[in-house]
């Protein structure tokens, strides 16, 4: 007993020891996230901390770096310009948002904002939990936003949220490889998959592929979906569409729906010119595979390409972002900005607080290669990065991604069977076509009536 | 009432668990099967439909497939634990230079947490730049690097010998502490009295860490029967599905589908399961025991 | 071949070669973790990987602590793993004490009941605890956290302690009564000291399901100085990259208390073959 006490002690001074530390190393130098939070604003405001209300933003730019600086950095000067708020950080990672949301929206406990791309917009309306918010703005105002990007952050004709900047997908691809080989720009399935044939080599003879000509992502997860969607509305056949009565259709099942799939089988199990082990790959894995010269093409954007480069600034000027084109020439812009709940505790606040970041994330843009959503703000994207012109431009190439509410269900239903396909379950294009038509068509079904 | 407290000491010793216990695991369980009658998303849809999702769930391929998939992860990966976790206490319990050393060495994988445990493997198996392909290279065992977790045939067995590698410390120090409570003298009777080790071992050391190791294997299976951190970041529950454990395919209807009548039902399901099987285990080995 | 007699619990080679190689096995991830951890970002990532780091790189221990509220991180994980241990470890050496003694079959049922509670996935739980807790305003709080983790290790903590007490012969118990003792005092003083073994290795489970903890404590708490040591951790798997040396430092400063309180812990492990636990 003696002895149990003793242990009890023990780990009682550790523990009072570790928290006298703590303290003191966390406060002198957390800079990143919790500066903003709970601690009075930075201003040498005299307005005392009760008169302030307090804004609760949530999402996962505050626990992912570099974008916790950046945010801490607009939501700083957002404090000296409007005094009388207060914005306190919630840090979520993303795969744990929806989780989070659904638990407060079950007892009541949303915060005000939360970032996050449009995705869970028809989901989040159903549960009620949103509000039209374009009152609150001017039109000349919400004229100033890239019109597609500022649609996805729409449901049903509202306006629930701003978007603040685009984490884009086109296709990426190495331009020094393709002039060394003498290639051109593919602009068609069957050109990728030949020039993802020509650029895998082994580099130093020793038998060993060294570079892959493309990665894609086979984790199955919704990026992995939302590059699939990509493809099959790039060759014609959109995963989700409302048909002439207004129910849900899919053309997955058709033979363009099957080019797609062709597309991915053919990279990667007719020529293997993706690196094995491709149903492990996810958005980061696929970042490493392209910053360690791995790997030459991908479906994503410049934002990767800004990671890419500061991991390895060799890749500095190297890849290029181009629509990705077959049938039809698409890119999705994928905007991610803030969504606001209803009956969140400061509408005032929230509104102003969207209004003031659409405006001033061009540090966003200049860091991370995100391009911004506000017209305004494209020349100075230009400048802070050629990659970022290149997507503005394809804005116009932007895909009508169906808005459901069932959107995550169906997101698994696809990310579940290019990962099968990629494991080589399916033994042609076509019969994993089928499956993920049925499959797809079940949940339509479900929901059509 | 020092009359009452002594004949009911049982019902006494028991009252702070039995309080615990309904405030904080039937309650919230209650709410569990209570939503497993409705097709619901907690927020504003509450529609009443009975067993409708009990009987969908009859026919549901990816939840029995699941199933299917728990039950041979569940007994790989508890006979891996036992076995290793036994032999490795056994040896551990004799005396060795360096007990405790060895004794921390072995321990370490159960005191990494899951996240970081998943995260380090999913880093080490990646067949592009993963030190494991690399090893087995370096050793002539392997030709061109395999992709351990994203192999349909590969991916299982992988989780698998992760999960035993991550739980067996837990059988170990549970066998070792039985071994513990051992008379020494127990041994030295009977090497007097002529018993070879082999059969000081069946009849003085298995009888006596028995009850313990029946506990130690109930509460191994419950733990990993529900695990989900690790598979799901080492795999997603893939490939097509072949790590796709009850809780990933529960946690993907609850939070992805937003059907968590659905997932609720699921979870009575996995219950009644589990609540039978071990119905069966304690009939068997009460009958052992006497 | 004379087969030398070996004494019961005499070390031969071949229980040095298991041993050993199993140790390499647990090593061989857990040293690449350490070396991670003296590397600096680059060098994580080169192909083809290398076990050595060019330059040692012993900064980013020193960094953590100001990059990431570790320190609330640590403060947080032992307030709720030491809290949640003493709650469980006292309430369940008396339910497994009366589960191990009692005959009744309600009992036994009762027992088998708690634990399959625990085969309830826990994802199902997530919503209920959350509005439970937010009625008493308890989310983002540590009580909130230690409430939810006290009803996962009770169970188990009961059964473990049931295990040991089984071993104990209640003629020991006899002999305490006939001498003149009360359930209670018998209890008290002459089971409870036999099962310290019991309540050690009971102790360093709870610690370690606490500690590592994650689905509860990654939704219940939400401002970063309120969060624990395993969602800290798991936040440095952003979603866009990895910061592999940040992240196997703090996971081995991480596993640093748990090794301790096991080597402490561990002790009572210890007993030499000569001397048994129970004094005859």
């Amino acid at each position: 007993m003696k002895k149990l006490c003793k242990i009890i002690s023990l780990l009682l001074a550790i523990v009072i020891v570790t928290s006298a530390c703590g303290s003191s190393s966390s406060t002198a130098g957390n800079n990143a996230a919790s500066s903003t939070e709970n601690a009075p604003a930075v201003s040498e405001d005299s307005a005392s901390p009760k008169e302030k209300t307090v804004l609760q933003i949530m999402g996962p730019w505050i626990v992912e770096s570099p974008e916790d600086k950046i945010l801490g950095g607009v939501v700083e000067s957002f404090e000296e310009a409007y005094p009388q708020y207060e914005v306190e950080l919630i840090g979520v990672p993303s795969a744990d948002v929806v989780t989070s949301v659904q638990s407060m929206a079950a007892s009541k406990t949303l915060p005000d904002l939360v970032i996050v791309n449009g995705a869970n917009n028809a989901a989040w309306k159903e549960m009620d939990i949103l509000e039209d918010i374009s009152g609150s703005f001017d039109q000349d105002f919400l004229d100033g936003f890239y019109p597609e990007m500022l649609k996805e952050f729409t449901y049903d004709g509202e306006l629930l949220g701003l978007p603040l900047c685009a984490a884009p997908f086109v296709l990426i691809l190495r331009k020094d490889l393709l002039d060394e080989a003498g290639l051109t720009v593919p602009e068609s399935f069957e050109e990728i998959v030949s020039v993802a044939q020509a650029l895998t080599v082994d580099k130093n003879g020793d038998g060993k592929t060294d570079r892959y000509g493309m990665t894609l992502m086979g984790f199955p997860d919704g990026n992995n979906s939302l590059r699939f969607t990509l493809a099959l509305f790039a060759a014609g056949a959109p995963d989700i569409y409302t048909d002439e009565n207004g129910k849900w259709a899919t053309k997955i099942g058709t033979p363009e729906g099957v080019r797609a799939f062709k597309f991915y089988y053919d990279l990667a199990i007719t020529n293997g010119s993706v690196p094995p082990g491709a149903t492990e790959v996810d958005y980061k894995t696929m970042v490493n595979l392209l910053s360690t010269d791995q790997a030459a093409m991908a479906i994503s954007g410049p934002h990767t390409i800004g990671t890419i480069v500061s991991q390895n600034p060799d890749m500095e000027g190297r890849f290029i972002a181009v629509p990705l084109i077959d049938k039809e020439t698409v890119a999705y812009l994928n905007p991610y900005g803030m969504i606001k709940f209803k009956d969140s505790p400061n509408y005032q606040g929230a509104v102003d607080f969207l209004q003031y970041a659409s405006q001033n994330f061009v540090e966003m843009t200049r860091v991370t290669k995100r391009p911004p959503s506000r017209i305004e703000l494209a020349d100075v994207a230009r400048e802070a990065a050629p990659e970022v012109a290149a997507i503005l431009d394809c804005a116009q190439y932007n895909i009508a991604y169906a808005k459901a509410p069932f959107r995550g269900e169906e997101s698994n239903v696809i990310a579940e069977h290019v990962n099968a396909m990629l494991a080589g379950m399916f033994k042609s294009p076509e019969e994993a076509a089928e499956a993920t038509a049925q499959a797809v068509q079940e949940v339509l079904d479900a929901n059509n009536n | 009432m020092q009359k009452f407290l002594d004949k009911n000491f049982i019902l006494v010793f028991f009252l702070p668990t039995a309080i615990l216990s309904a405030v904080l695991i039937i309650y919230p369980m209650g709410y569990g099967i209570y939503i497993s009658f409705f097709d619901t998303n907690l927020v504003n849809k509450w529609d009443f439909v009975g067993l409708r999702n009990y009987i969908s769930l009859l026919s549901n391929k990816a939840f029995q497939q699941s199933l299917i998939v728990n039950v041979k992860y569940i007994v790989a990966v508890v006979s891996g634990h036992f076995l290793l976790g036994t032999i490795l206490a056994l040896n551990l319990n004799k005396n060795i230079k360096g007990r405790t050393v060895f004794r921390c060495l072995l321990m370490l994988p159960w005191l990494i947490p899951e996240v970081v445990f998943a995260v380090l493997f999913k880093w080490i198996l990646n067949p592009q730049y993963g030190i494991f392909n690399f090893t087995l290279m370096d050793l002539r065992l392997l030709d061109a690097p395999a992709s351990w977790l994203g192999d349909a045939k590969l991916a299982l067995p992988a989780v698998i010998l992760i999960s035993i590698m991550k739980g067996y410390p837990f059988v170990m120090i549970m066998v070792l502490a039985a071994l513990q409570t051992v008379p020494g003298q127990l041994y030295e009777a009977a090497e007097i009295d002529g018993c070879s080790s082999r059969s000081a071992f069946f009849h003085i050391t298995v009888p006596s860490i028995v009850p313990i190791l029946t506990v130690a294997l109930i509460l191994d299976t419950v733990n990993w029967f529900k695990h989900y951190t690790m598979v799901n970041i080492l795999t997603g529950g893939g490939p097509a599905n072949t790590t796709s454990l009850v809780s990933v395919t529960i946690y993907k209807t609850a939070f992805s589908s937003f059907k968590f009548g659905l997932a609720g039902a699921m979870a009575v399901i996995v219950f009644f399961i589990c609540y039978i099987f071990s119905w069966i285990y304690r009939r068997l080995t009460d009958e052992k025991k006497t | 071949m004379k087969r030398k007699r070996r004494k019961q619990g005499q070390a031969g080679f071949f229980t040095y070669l298991l041993l050993i190689l199993f140790s390499l096995a647990v090593l061989y991830p857990l040293v690449w973790m350490a070396a991670t951890s003296l590397k600096t970002l680059e060098e994580t990532f080169t192909i083809p990987p290398r076990w050595l780091p060019e330059t040692l790189n012993l900064n980013t221990y020193r960094d953590i602590w100001h990059k990431y509220p570790m320190g609330y991180f640590f403060r947080n994980s032992l307030i709720v793993v030491c809290v949640t241990t003493v709650v469980s470890i006292g309430v369940s050496c008396l339910s497994g004490y009366a589960a191990s003694r009692s005959r009744s079959y309600f009992r036994k049922s009762f027992m088998t009941f708690l634990l399959v509670l625990q085969m309830f996935p826990a994802v199902v739980l997530l919503v209920p605890y959350y509005k439970m807790l937010t009625a008493y305003r308890l989310v983002n709080t540590l009580p909130g956290l230690i409430l939810p983790n006290i009803a996962f290790t009770m169970p188990f903590c009961t059964w473990m302690m049931m295990g040991y007490y089984n071993t104990i012969s209640p003629e020991l118990e006899q002999a305490a009564l006939i001498d003149g003792c009360n359930r209670y005092q018998s209890y008290f003083r002459i089971i409870s000291p036999l099962v310290l073994p019991g309540v050690a290795a009971t102790a360093i489970y709870s610690f370690i399901q606490v500690w590592n903890e994650y689905m509860f404590s990654q939704t219940l708490m939400k401002t970063e100085t309120s969060k624990t040591l395993t969602v800290g951790i798991a936040q440095m798997v952003g979603e866009y990259r990895t910061l592999w040396n940040d992240m196997m430092a703090a996971s081995i400063l991480a596993s640093l208390p748990m090794i301790i309180a096991f080597i402490f812990l561990q002790k009572y492990f210890i007993s030499t073959l000569t001397a048994g636990a129970i004094k005859e």
